[in-house]
């Protein structure tokens, strides 16, 4: 075995690991209970899974120009994906999605009362009841 | 070259299986925030599979491509996040 067919084997690993990152992050979506955890698993998965099939597919054809084209885009991914999933996260707290188990939530102490969750259901189907929860009181954006 | 580039195909099957069981997810969320969880997964996912595709085409500016797509896939993540709230920041 020459040190091509190597360089192709090695490749195809690590691309074939950079998408088991993708399977595992869309079996969060399926399998966690609330958004905030789902939101979690996608922000963790999208930037190393991105840069591991970027390494695997710069393997396969390397060459000085891609080698800087490499560095620039794992940069950018792993500094812009949690960014842009941050910013999910935030729209969804201010529309008043509710932590599922939800205990605690202190971004919220300052308001007077705390919300009751009992009314939730047991599969996480609570749609209806944030917009009802909060027609009351106008969110603050 | 064919049988060293086996796990390419693969790749690429599981890829593919694991954007229809995201597509799913998003058209059967009873969330709008979980729809836009499954558009950025589903955005992010689309971009590996340009890169495993690039590949196996032996294209000459496809890293290019995966460039432009990872910047357009953060401001489609960002437009999301504003949409989710209506327009308001």
């Amino acid at each position: 075995m020459d040190i091509n067919s190597l360089h192709t084997v090695a490749a195809n690993f690590i691309i074939l690991l950079g998408v088991l990152v993708f399977v595992v992050a869309a079996g969060g979506l399926f399998k966690f209970r609330d958004t905030y955890q789902r939101i979690s698993a996608v922000g963790t998965a999208a930037g190393p899974g991105i840069s591991l099939i970027v390494i695997g597919v710069f393997l396969t054809v390397p060459s000085w120009q891609n080698a800087v084209q490499l560095l620039i885009i794992i940069f950018l991914q792993l500094s812009t994906s949690s960014i842009g999933t941050m910013s999910i996260a935030r729209s969804a707290y201010l529309t008043g999605v509710k932590m599922q188990p939800g205990y605690f939530d202190q971004l919220a102490e300052d308001q007077a009362e705390v919300e009751d969750t009992s009314d939730i259901d047991e599969d996480g189907d609570i749609a209806q009841e944030l917009g009802k929860n909060r027609a009351q009181e106008p969110p603050q954006y | 070259m064919t049988a060293l580039n086996f796990g390419l195909y693969i790749a690429l099957t599981i890829l593919a299986i694991c954007m229809i069981a995201i597509a799913y997810r998003m058209i059967s969320a009873s969330n709008d925030a979980d729809r836009s969880v499954s558009a950025d997964l589903l955005m992010f996912s689309f971009i590996g599979m340009l890169a495993i595709i690039g590949v196996l085409l032996a294209g000459e500016y496809f890293f290019d491509l995966i460039l432009v797509a990872s910047v357009v896939g953060f401001i489609s993540s960002v437009a999301l996040a504003r949409a989710l709230t209506r327009g308001r920041r």
